[in-house]
């Protein structure tokens, strides 16, 4: 009513105007304007008020004879005809909308609580690790990449060579009391082991040894009496060293073999080398694991919908102090990594790990991530494919990425970044039902993602799916290795790999 | 009313030191996140379009005037556009329009929602507390982990999230303080904090 009220008004204030217009023919609004009187001939083309049955009426108000397109036609085409008006209403609109925006800047959705315990506690995770980095000073050819290496594989092998007398093969690396509470006479065989997570609880450095306290999350699949059994375990080890120990040299670094002359352990007696004649056990020359215990055995995988947690995003970026010192420090050794390149080749592992994410094909991911990320995402793929679910980011794209710090030790290069991205986030089950998140709301956030590379490696960081080593097509087995040259790319030996991945409660 | 006073910084840091507080009597974790709104409505904008359209052209079919049977349908539709653009505009009259029903199913839907993804269910207890602040739907929504006992839920916290409501529905921030900060107490005789209160999550990826 409020319109027709209106129409009366303008009418009234524009009657002289309208009754030269209203019989013109062509419209901004595209409408045909035509005295009604005509209109009978075309019947049904026109409407009638029904008051006046099939004759002409004009309106209480009308200015005599015209017709009106409608009601809101007819307010923009006044609108049109008188600039004034137009202004004065296109003025009220876009005042309307700067004053909107006016009153809610700055305002935004927040979250509180709950997040300090958790930055406490991870905190506290990492500040340990960089107080590993410390066995630098009395180790120079300390590599953290390397120990973190060197823990899975001990770990994954400690629990492979559980059945039958295999773990004596390894008693240079493990303490008495931790052998006898590994020896399980009933179990038969074990035939995976994958880590999900290690994270580092202490580390201390003693006057004598240096003990570094791990907890490590895995998926086992034992056998016992012809059955298989699948675990979802945390273990906390101690893995403890001499204070005059020394890392391996780089070529060793990889294999468990006797920690003096290289030799494989199949020559082990006891802690004693076959080869070398040496005793060899104890922590004396290398990481042995002094305790360990089972902190938590479940037989269900861990819950998928509760690891969606999203904190701390808002937080500046922590820029370790001397990180833009190192980094020029790197790129005079290698001009080649600027910014921009490492930038590119994050972008492009970042594409591959959301395809291999979302599709749970580890094979995608495989050629660029080390080993123990790999397993990291062996672990939750697996979970996903248990629970039959699948954690989809679609439309992923980084927003930016910022430099966080630098690190340089005897083997490797490490660049660690920040990456602010959006995703749409949500997890689907195989019968394809949403589980959790939303399919049509995207979702900021940031990780800090670690970069690793040999030393020795130089050159363009790649962003295309080529061999680093030979600039074959990308066919890269589990195990990490070209199919045409067969050289080992994952360890970051020929190019950048991702090694770690850290939420920004995480990161510290 | 404004919903500023709950938006604002001060808010925040009010909000977040009256947290602190009751987790110093309790060991559940409470976790407050406030929303301008759960959800978009755009059926609410577009079906008052709808309901302006049909307005109009009933207006302009009964008036004594006389309409262009040709552009009406135009104008119809324009109509309907200007309405929904005005129901999008103005969200007091977009919340007057939609069923209170509605408001409240869709903040119970996004509290939940919201649950996940801030990943409450991560404390080793299960003892994770959600107060979900939907403004637009002027609504307050308790989202308790299963690790808080059953007869907390049921009683004493109910009561606090009707207290909750009714500030929130009033934009009464200080209202909205005062009855958070009842959770302490009320959950520290079920709940007490423990002293190893602090070594809770240690989630980080790999
Ligand atoms: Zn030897
Ligand atoms: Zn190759």
């Amino acid at each position: 009513m409020r319109r027709r009220g209106l129409k009366r008004t303008h009418v009234a204030l524009f009657v002289g105007a309208l009754s030269f217009t209203t019989a013109v023919g062509a419209r901004p609004g595209g409408g045909q304007a035509y005295r009604g009187g005509s209109s009978r001939s075309s019947g049904s083309s026109s409407h009638y008020s029904p008051s006046s049955g099939s004759s002409r009426s004009y309106g209480p108000s009308g200015g005599g004879g015209d017709v009106d397109s409608g009601l809101v036609l007819e307010l923009l085409l006044l609108c049109f005809r008188y600039p004034p008006l137009g202004l004065l209403v296109v003025g009220g609109v876009v005042g309307f909308v700067i004053l909107n925006r006016r009153r809610t800047r700055g305002l935004s959705d927040w979250s509180v609580g709950g997040m300090p315990a958790r930055v406490e506690a991870t905190t506290r995770t990492t500040s340990a690790r960089r107080e590993l980095t410390r066995l630098v000073e009395s180790d120079p050819g300390f590599s953290l990449v390397l120990f973190e290496d060197f823990a899975y594989a001990l770990y994954a092998e400690l629990e492979m060579k559980r059945p039958g007398g295999e773990l004596q093969r390894l008693a240079a690396f493990l303490s008495p009391p931790v052998m006898e509470l590994l020896h399980d006479p009933k179990l038969e065989r074990v035939d995976g082991v994958v880590i999900g997570a290690m994270r580092y609880v202490a580390v201390d450095h003693g006057s004598e040894r240096t003990a570094v306290t791990l907890e490590l999350e895995a998926n086992l699949s034992e056998v016992r009496a012809g059955v298989v059994q699948r675990f979802y375990v945390c273990d906390r080890l101690v893995l403890t060293r001499a204070r005059t120990a020394r890392s391996r040299p780089p070529g060793r670094k990889r294999k468990l073999d006797c920690p003096n002359c290289g030799a494989p352990l199949e020559g082990m007696r006891g802690t004693t080398c076959g080869y070398c004649r040496q005793e060899v056990g104890g922590g004396r020359l290398d990481w042995q694991v002094e305790r360990i215990e089972r902190l938590t055995t479940e037989q269900r995988p861990p819950d998928i919908l509760s690891d969606a947690a999203e904190s701390g995003n808002q937080l500046p970026t922590l820029v370790a102090p001397g990180a833009e010192q190192r980094m020029s420090q790197l790129l005079a050794r290698d001009p080649a990594s600027d910014p921009a390149a490492l930038s590119a080749r994050v972008a492009f592992v970042f594409n591959a790990l959301q395809f291999g994410w979302s599709n749970r094909d580890l094979a995608r991911i495989r050629p660029f991530v080390t080993d123990g990320l790999f397993q990291y995402f062996g672990y939750w793929i697996d979970v996903y494919t248990t629970v039959r679910a699948r954690n989809i980011t679609e439309n992923a794209r980084i927003l930016n990425i910022e430099l966080a710090d630098v690190v340089a030790d005897a083997v490797y290069d490490a660049v660690t970044v920040r990456l602010f991205a959006v995703s749409v986030d949500y997890t689907l089950s195989d019968d394809g039902k949403v589980l959790s998140g939303s399919r049509e709301r995207e979702r900021h956030y940031s990780e800090y993602w670690t970069l690793v590379r040999g030393r020795g490696a130089q050159g363009r960081p790649r962003t295309e799916p080529v061999c680093p080593a030979c600039g074959a097509p990308l066919d890269i087995g589990m195990a990490g290795n070209c199919g045409y040259c067969h050289a080992r790319i994952v360890s970051g030996e020929f190019d950048w790999v991702l090694s770690r991945i850290e939420q920004d409660e995480a990161y510290g | 009313m404004s919903e500023r006073p709950f938006l604002e910084a001060a808010a925040k840091e009010r909000t977040s030191a009256a947290v602190r507080r009751i987790e110093a009597q309790t060991a559940v974790e409470v976790v407050v996140a406030v929303r301008r709104r759960a959800a978009r409505y755009l059926t609410t904008s577009i079906a008052f379009g709808a309901a302006c359209a049909a307005l109009a052209f009933a207006v302009m079919w009964f008036s004594p005037r006389v309409y262009d049977v040709r552009t009406m349908p135009l104008d119809a539709a324009l109509t309907l556009v200007v309405g929904a653009v005005a129901a999008t505009a103005l969200p007091g009259l977009r919340r007057l329009l939609t069923p209170k029903a509605t408001l409240e199913r869709r903040a119970q839907r996004a509290a939940q929602e919201a649950f996940s993804e801030l990943g409450i269910a991560k404390t080793r207890g299960r003892t994770g507390l959600l107060v979900y602040v939907a403004l637009f739907e002027r609504a307050a929504v308790l989202v308790p982990d299963s690790g808080i006992p059953a007869a907390l839920v049921t009683g004493s916290l109910a009561s606090i999230g009707r207290a909750l409501t009714g500030a929130v529905a009033a934009l009464d921030i200080d209202a909205f303080l005062a009855a958070l900060a009842e959770l302490g107490p009320a959950a520290a005789g079920v709940l007490p904090r423990r002293a190893d209160d602090e070594n809770e999550l240690c989630d980080d990826v790999a």
